[in-house]
């Protein structure tokens, strides 16, 4: 049978313990080993003196073990002293009544020393228990403030008790199911039933008490106990959410400065948790409204990137439609001609959209192949116009290593890349692309000649959707997709893509990627690689 | 040809494809067209060359359509029809309301544009109605201001002083986009703004009055989400 017992407080109330017997213990052989010294030196002394010496060990002992082993030190001295050295000896018959007086104020004086020393060597014990108490707390504190886990701030629960073990139980889901949490050291001791048992006592009786004292926060923080572990709530001023079990050391008592460090160890956790439950409830807001902002900067790119070509296609359209008009051959060529780019724009954006979702999606993998840089440079400036092209300049190094990349993928952010540049600079400025291969990774970058991109915005225009102020500002031509397609493929290959600044105080995008040795190109081997290795010569 | 001829449109886009089209489909149609890419072009143009109508895209980087439509009613009343590609009936509102006579949203048909660029040219035209003395003909329609009088095919109908108020207004300002905010203000004061309820039980209890057919409105039409305009006579 389970036996729980509701205790008020939780002090043990056992003050006869092995530690203490040993204490009157000591005081006796004081007494006694005293006694035995003076009964040799009998002769030297009158039997006046014998008192101060009696004095001192009573003293002594006081000093050493406190108020009660001091005043039996006392009692024994004063027999000791009648019945050894107070005629007539070795009989507790006192013949002088001066004798008599003498042994009583000894008696008195002995007993006051005992207390008042006592008393000082217990407030120093008890001021060193506090000291340690509160260093513990402060510990504690500390752990609570900076520690990111529960399970450290248990550990330390059970340091600094000196308990078995102990146990954090939460309370979770809908139907309020007691969960262990976390636990540190001995817990076998506690059984589910009993805890469920110790749990439902605690919450009910903290709920009958707090409607009849009014005073939610005393009653909330009583604690259970049962024959084995020792039940404290963690609680806020709305709730108990859960209990603290501590397990302690067999045999071993609680005294009252251990249930209030166990309490406040308690309160701590508590505290803890419920930081962390608030922390846990802000970010989960920050992320929802991060979610809803940028669902709402989707929502209407979507709707002007795709409604603004559509818009002037179907301006167009409409127009010829109307057949109000006689449309020369000439003009109906010109207006077929602006329909094509309208619907050219519309296919450009709905790809880069449907790309960009293609690598997100998580079986995307790049089909990697040794290829020149060279090759894909060439690959991406294929679908540039003549007046374009002309712009670009730059050189890959001949003895530039081959490169083990997507190369398809990798021809799409050179193109985003220099596409970007050359919307974002004057007309006729130049774009020049460069690389290096340094130290088994391979860079290369796109210069352009324009104003730049402010050193605030360089973290953003990876982000997708984002447009740069001056773009939105000069209403350059863009859909804010390029550089997170660029982002999304460079990531793919382990590698990165930064902001800088060009040497003509432009924009330099700049990417790393590792470039992949001999050996491993070996390991990779296939006749591809080969023709291509052997054709570099 | 006299340059009256040639009404002027100012076209305020800035995109550059949306610009080239409707270029091309206004000036094959006779219309001098003008072009700005941003709010301030527009503004700079319209104070220079003084369009017959303007057509404002909302959404422009810098300053927008909303802001450009404001500074230009501060000292021209000339037509305004807005271009918006965003479904939100609140830029279109807040757009009305600062005093833009209509509204199309992206994509649009050339035809509806160019429809609504003859009406509101036409009304722009018409001298501006001394709206105390006047007695306006629409149809079959005719309201008589002085006199408090309104007649639906020479039959004269009994309309309530607020409905009267409402007809007159809507009249007054017909082929224009009226929102429910103007109309309450007009009608009611300030202190019915934003009670739509009233103003659609009042439109309701006219147009039963003096529609046809009040299932299929043809005097008072509806725009959905901003407000009313009256049929323009044709």
């Amino acid at each position: 049978m389970l036996k729980v017992e509701r205790r008020g407080s939780i002090v043990m109330s056992d003050k006869m313990t092995r530690s203490s017997l040993a204490r009157y213990g000591f005081s006796l052989f004081c007494v006694a080993a005293l006694t035995a010294l003076l009964w040799l030196l009998r002769f030297y002394f009158h039997k006046a003196q014998f008192g101060l010496f009696y004095l001192l060990a009573v003293a002594t002992v006081a000093s050493a073990w406190g108020t009660r082993p001091a005043l039996l030190a006392a009692f024994l001295s004063f027999i000791a002293w009648n019945f050894f050295f107070i005629p007539p000896f070795y009989t507790f018959v006192v013949s002088d009544p001066q004798d008599w007086m003498m042994l009583f104020v000894f008696f008195v004086i002995g007993a006051l020393i005992g207390k008042i020393t006592g008393r000082m060597h217990e407030r120093e014990a008890e001021a060193l228990a506090r000291e340690r108490e509160t260093s513990l707390l402060y510990k504690a504190i500390l752990a609570a403030s900076t520690q990111t886990r529960l399970e450290p701030l248990v550990e330390q629960v059970v340091t600094s008790t000196g308990a078995r073990g102990c146990a954090v139980f939460l309370v979770s889901g809908e139907n309020g199911e007691l969960v262990q949490d976390v636990s540190f050291g001995d817990v076998t001791a506690l059984n589910r039933e009993e805890n469920k048992l110790l749990f439902s006592r605690m919450i009910g009786e903290t709920k009958t008490e707090a409607a009849a004292l009014q005073s939610p926060h005393e009653t909330i923080t009583s604690a259970q106990r049962s024959d084995t572990t020792l039940c404290l709530p963690l609680f806020t001023a709305e709730r108990t959410f859960g209990m603290m079990l501590i397990v302690p050391e067999e045999g071993k008592s609680l005294g009252a400065s251990d249930a209030r460090l166990m309490m406040a160890l308690a309160g701590n956790v508590s505290m803890f948790l419920e930081r962390q439950r608030l922390f846990e409830q802000a970010s989960q807001a920050a992320a929802q409204h991060e979610t809803e902002r940028l669902k709402s900067i989707l929502f209407s790119s979507l709707s002007h990137n795709l409604k603004t070509p559509l818009a002037s296609l179907t301006a167009t359209l409409s127009s010829l439609q109307q057949g109000d008009i006689e449309w020369d051959a000439k003009t109906l060529q010109e207006h077929f001609a602006f329909m094509a780019e309208d619907a050219g724009r519309l296919t450009e954006y709905i790809e880069n959209l449907l790309n960009l979702a293609q690598l997100e999606s998580e079986n995307w993998a790049p089909k990697k192949e040794w290829v020149e840089l060279q090759e894909v440079v060439s690959m991406a400036l294929r679908r540039l116009p003549e007046s374009d092209y002309r712009r670009v300049q730059g050189q890959i190094p001949d003895d530039f290593p081959l490169v083990y990349v997507d190369s398809v993928q990798m021809s799409q952010v050179l193109r985003h890349l220099v596409e970007n540049a050359l919307n974002y600079s004057p007309p006729a400025s130049t774009v020049r692309i460069g690389a290096r291969a340094e130290n088994e990774i391979a860079e290369f970058w796109v210069d352009d000649e324009g104003p730049g991109i402010p050193s605030f915005e360089r973290g953003h225009v990876f982000r997708k959707f984002y447009r740069g102020q001056s773009a939105t500002k000069n209403s350059v031509r863009g859909t804010g997709l390029g550089l997170a397609i660029c982002q999304e493929i460079i990531q793919s290959h382990q590698g990165n893509i930064q902001v800088k600044t060009s040497p003509s105080g432009g924009a330099r995008l700049y990417v790393r990627v590792p470039l992949m040795k001999e050996k491993m190109r070996s390991e990779n081997n296939d006749a591809g690689i080969i023709s291509a290795h052997s054709h570099r010569g | 040809m006299t340059p009256e001829l040639f009404p002027r449109i100012l076209i305020v886009d800035d995109d550059v494809q949306i610009r080239r089209a409707l270029f091309h489909a206004l000036s094959a149609r006779n219309y001098t067209v003008d072009l700005a890419a941003s709010g301030e072009e527009a503004l700079e143009h319209a104070a220079l060359e003084t369009p017959d109508m303007v057509i404002l895209d909302l959404a422009m980087p810098g300053m927008g359509g909303i802001e450009t439509c404001k500074e230009l009613r501060r000292w021209s009343t000339v037509p305004v029809l807005v271009l918006s590609v965003r479904d939100g009936d609140a830029d279109k509102i807040a757009a009305l309301d600062i005093g833009a006579d209509d509204y199309l949203t992206k994509p649009f048909n050339t035809g509806e544009l160019l429809a609504r660029i003859r009406a509101h040219l036409r009304r722009a035209k018409q001298t501006p109605p001394d709206s105390e003395s006047a007695v306006y003909e629409n149809d079959s329609l005719k309201v008589d201001i002085p006199r408090h009088q309104v007649f639906l095919r020479d039959e004269e109908i009994k309309l309530t002083k607020t409905e009267f108020v409402l007809l007159q207004y809507l009249m007054q300002n017909a082929g224009r986009v009226m929102t429910y905010g103007m109309l309450l203000m007009h009608v009611w004061g300030s202190d019915y703004e934003g009670d739509t309820q009233t103003l659609r039980v009042h439109v309701g209890n006219l147009r039963r009055k003096i529609e046809p057919d009040p299932g299929r409105p043809h005097f008072i039409l509806t725009e959905p989400g901003v407000g009313y305009r009256f049929r323009s006579s044709m």
